[in-house]
């Protein structure tokens, strides 16, 4: 009893600290090379990442306008390196 | 529309929720759609905008395109966007995205960015639904 007990409570405590690191999402640490899969959020269902990703790397950036009669003059916004 | 719960992402499910949630919330108070992509960006800007163009309503729409390998992130913001998000306000949301990208924490970064953003776009009016004061 006065071994089982703290050895007890020390594997749920060494269980308590550990076991998040063990579970995969979520543990991207920086500088680790990216290997998930891409996740677009908010989007519509029909946007393609990967066929806009093919469209760069083709060099052919001008992929079809979804927006029909607007036409698409600049965009804005910024970049950043971290 | 959460696209990710069902693929092998980095982040938890309740990030991603937390993540959705603030993008919707940005859109219903902005008027603006706001999507994020985490992911390669096999040639920076270029391809974040090629992104953002693939979106249902570009010019009215904003992209955060992060990409952990190689430490970028990209706001893109549509042509008719740009008056009510202007480019010293999405730098502002990239600084305060960084911050939290370099300690490895790309949702809560993304999150925060989301928000700089919102709290900086204004609506935009719609001219057919607005009357005249």
């Amino acid at each position: 009893m006065f071994a089982g007990i703290p050895g007890l409570l020390t594997l749920l405590l060494a269980l308590a600290i550990l076991a998040p690191g063990w579970t995969r999402a979520g543990r991207y640490r920086p500088g680790e090379s990216w290997n998930y899969e891409p996740v677009l959020i908010n989007a519509s269902v029909e946007t393609d990442v990967q066929l806009a990703i093919q469209a760069t790397a083709t060099g052919e950036l001008d992929i079809p306008d979804r927006s029909s009669d607007l036409v698409i003059t600049a965009e804005g916004g910024a970049s950043a390196r971290w | 529309m959460l696209d990710g719960d069902l693929i092998d992402t980095a982040f938890t499910t309740i990030q991603l929720a937390d993540l959705e949630k603030a993008l919707l919330r940005a859109e219903r108070s902005t008027g603006t759609r706001f999507v994020a992509y985490v992911g390669k960006l096999v040639d920076g800007r270029d391809s974040a905008i090629a992104i953002h163009r693939q979106l249902p309503e570009p010019n009215r729409s904003a992209l955060i395109a992060v990409d952990p390998e190689q430490r970028v992130v990209e706001v893109i913001t549509g042509a008719h966007l740009r008056e009510a998000l202007d480019d010293p306000a999405c730098r502002l949301a990239c600084l305060t995205m960084t911050s939290r990208f370099a300690i490895g924490d790309i949702a809560a970064g993304l999150r925060d960015g989301v928000v700089v953003l919102a709290d900086h776009a204004r609506e935009i009016p719609s001219l057919h639904t607005n009357l005249p004061e």
